[in-house]
């Protein structure tokens, strides 16, 4: 009984941080269309960008948090600025090819700035936190608390202040939004950096549970696409309830099954509502 | 409008292929023109080693250490006046992490830059298939990264294994497992080839030191969360738990272990003698064992003064990797010297009747090209740094068993 209640507990942390990377990365296609292959690169940045802030200048984890996203959003805001931008209204293959070639870009950037080598920010979060009989990881309780703040945060955004219901506006209905008044363009560089914002926060979360290197997005993002696959293209609360199913099966699943099948299973996952229910949990279906 | 201006850029796609390819074939055409027309060969016409090896991919990080390997050797070997008279240069290909880009690429090295001499790609999967091509141009090909005993079981006689075969890394666990009354083990692997070898190597000694396997799981590549296992090793309680894999597994697992309160009384992974692992996990490395083929420290020929030249030039101390290049040079260049000339069945016969030794240890092999003379090591990281435990007769520390509990650190 106590083994399934730490790995449900330790399912949902896990989640938590895949629901931070995938709420950004499903803002973007909800706005958008666009899916951004470089956003395992905005979280790889954020990592190795946070082991050099707390590591190398000793600066404090939760301020590096903030420092890191705003700096990824800002990444995020130019890159859409200067690239997505461009093909935004061209076939999604356009888009695709793009982020995914930026992608490729980023990642060796990131090997000239940081090396090959794996990183990590010993001594930060690293021990445990009794919970009763349970043993649960310091890093991941602080990151599920962040992640949830600011998932919390972003939704809240996105429902009540007027750039927020923008987005929505141009995510939902693009044509009348723009005929109403709302500078699409903006409001999807808007999106890029929000989503760059969430992303470079997550890695900076991640970097005290797992090694980071300039090639460690491509681990994490095709959980990011499972994710929204479950939770629901381009549903932000899809996202969220996804992420921490997929954290749940992982961590049961490996348990029960062993660790290849339950990335098998997540696959399994992933084609089934792809088939069944491919809008996914909360989706917002194919506009067509 | 925009739509239509997409689909006529698209549309003059396979026109372009088209004339991609005659540029291609002209510049080609060019090439071997000049070639033809560039009189006498240079008196000292160098020779040169095909190389396919990781520069992109997830062997990269690793096998960057290799390339050092060897390019600090083509400094040495220049200067002691090349090979058979003639200066030696590298012909590198970035085979991605992938094996049959390197097979293609080693295809390309005989068949196109002919190359005289060949070293095999970085790890077991590229060194199998690149292997192959050589073997069926009867090129003699160091096996420098290929740890894999399945290399060397498919009747291949121009291929010849410098590193250590992997179930040698994990021989010294049992007698200092035996030593501390330990009778217990899990394994918990990536999966891939080596993962395999040295499963059936556990078999086969565990029970020999009264050692029983209680957990034995495989998990793919790029899995990050270990919660799973650590969970079921919490229910079964081993006194050993035995990994292999790269090195940002043992960083996740010492960490997942630490965050939830669990370490066996004998933590084993073959990352945790890659200076990457102490950097990341800092204090949590302690006590730490790990699987190594090579410490700076070894009393092997020649080491000191490589670890001097090394850290001279690259400014880190050597680990195995960088070893593994560095000795499939030498080794290579001894050999070529005994034969006298680049005949590759001569070079072959020279290679298989060889016993020597490099900084990296010994080098001899069987009939089927497999080394037989170089053993692991197990090292325990005390003090900040690695120290060998095992071969008692080579330790520079005893082992600390149990590895103490994280709360009483």
């Amino acid at each position: 009984m106590r083994t399934a209640i730490e790995l449900l507990v330790n399912g949902v942390l896990l989640g938590g941080i895949y629901a931070l990377m995938a709420c950004g990365l499903n803002l973007i296609f909800g706005v958008m269309r666009v899916i951004n292959f470089a956003h395992g690169e905005f979280l790889s940045f954020g990592a190795l960008l946070g082991v050099s802030l707390v590591i190398g200048f000793g600066v404090p984890f939760l301020l590096a948090v903030v420092l890191v996203a705003v700096a990824i959003g800002l990444f995020g805001f130019l890159m859409q600025a200067a690239l997505v931008e461009r093909v935004v209204d061209g076939p999604p293959i356009m888009s695709l090819l793009l982020t995914y070639s930026a992608s490729t870009v980023f990642v060796n950037g990131g090997l000239l700035i940081w090396g090959g080598g794996y990183q990590g920010m010993p001594g930060v979060f690293s021990g445990s936190v009794s919970l009763g009989p349970m043993n649960l990881s310091q890093a991941r309780l602080v990151a599920f608390t962040v992640a949830v703040v600011l998932t919390g945060l972003v939704y809240a955004f996105l429902a009540k202040s007027m750039f927020g219901k923008a987005i929505r506006a141009v995510s939902e209905q693009p044509e009348i939004a723009t005929v109403s008044g709302i500078a699409a363009a903006q409001i999807r560089y808007l999106t890029f950096g929000l989503g760059g914002l969430m992303a470079g926060a997550a890695g900076v979360l991640l970097a005290p549970m797992f090694a980071s290197d300039p090639q460690m997005g491509a681990r994490f993002v095709i959980k990011a696409f499972t994710v929204i696959v479950v939770g629901g293209l381009g549903s932000y609360v899809g996202a969220f309830v996804g992420a921490l199913t997929i954290g749940v099966v992982e961590v049961v699943g490996g348990y029960l099954v062993g660790q290849t099948f339950a990335t098998a299973l997540l696959y399994f996952l992933m084609i089934a509502f792809l088939l069944l229910r491919p809008s996914g949990l909360f989706g917002v279906g194919i506009r067509r | 409008m925009r739509t239509r201006r997409w689909q006529r850029i698209g549309g003059t796609g396979r026109g372009f292929t088209r004339g991609g390819q005659a540029a291609w074939l002209a510049g080609l055409a060019a090439a071997v023109a000049l070639a033809a027309g560039a009189g006498p060969v240079a008196a000292q016409k160098p020779i040169t080693i095909g190389a396919p090896i990781a520069l992109t991919g997830n062997l990269a990080d690793s096998a960057a250490h290799v390339r050092r390997g060897y390019d600090l050797w083509l400094e040495e070997v220049n200067g002691r006046g090349g090979l058979l008279g003639r200066p030696v240069q590298f012909q590198i290909y970035d085979d991605r992490s992938d094996a049959a880009t390197a097979a293609r690429l080693t295809e390309r090295l005989i068949t196109s830059d002919k190359v005289d001499l060949l070293i095999s790609p970085f790890g077991t999967a590229g060194t199998s298939t690149a292997s192959a091509v050589s073997e069926k141009h009867k090129m003699v090909m160091i096996n420098a990264g290929g740890a894999s005993e399945s290399i060397h079981q498919r009747g291949f006689k121009y291929i010849f294994q410098v590193v250590t075969p992997v179930p040698y890394y994990v021989e010294g666990v049992f007698p200092l497992a035996a030593k501390a009354g330990y009778k217990s083990l899990v394994f918990v692997s990536r999966d891939y080839a080596a993962a395999r070898d040295m499963e059936k190597a556990i078999r086969n000694w565990a029970p020999q030191h009264g050692i029983e396997i209680r957990m034995v799981e495989y998990f793919p590549a790029a899995t990050t969360d270990f919660a799973s296992y650590i969970a079921r090793a919490r229910d079964i309680k081993p006194d050993i738990w035995v990994s292999v894999g790269y090195p940002p597994e043992a960083i996740e697992m010492i960490r997942q272990m630490k965050a939830t309160n669990y370490l066996p009384k004998m933590f084993v992974h073959n990352g945790v003698s890659q200076e990457d692992f102490l950097k990341a996990t800092g204090k949590d490395a302690e006590y730490a064992f790990g699987m190594s083929l090579y410490e700076p420290s070894l009393p092997t020929k020649g080491n000191p003064e490589f670890v001097k030249r090394f850290k001279a030039k690259y400014n880190y101390e050597p680990g195995y990797y960088a070893l593994l290049g560095y000795a499939g040079c030498l080794i290579l260049e001894e050999a070529v010297r005994k034969t006298g000339s680049l005949d590759q069945d001569k070079l072959a016969a020279t290679l298989r009747a060889l016993q020597t030794e490099t900084p990296f240890g010994p080098y001899a092999v069987n009939e089927t090209g497999a080394q037989t003379a170089k053993k692991g090591l197990i090292v325990q990281v005390l003090k900040g740094h690695r120290e060998i435990v095992w071969p008692f007769n080579q330790k520079t520390a005893d082992a600390v068993l149990p590895m103490p509990p994280w709360t009483s650190r």
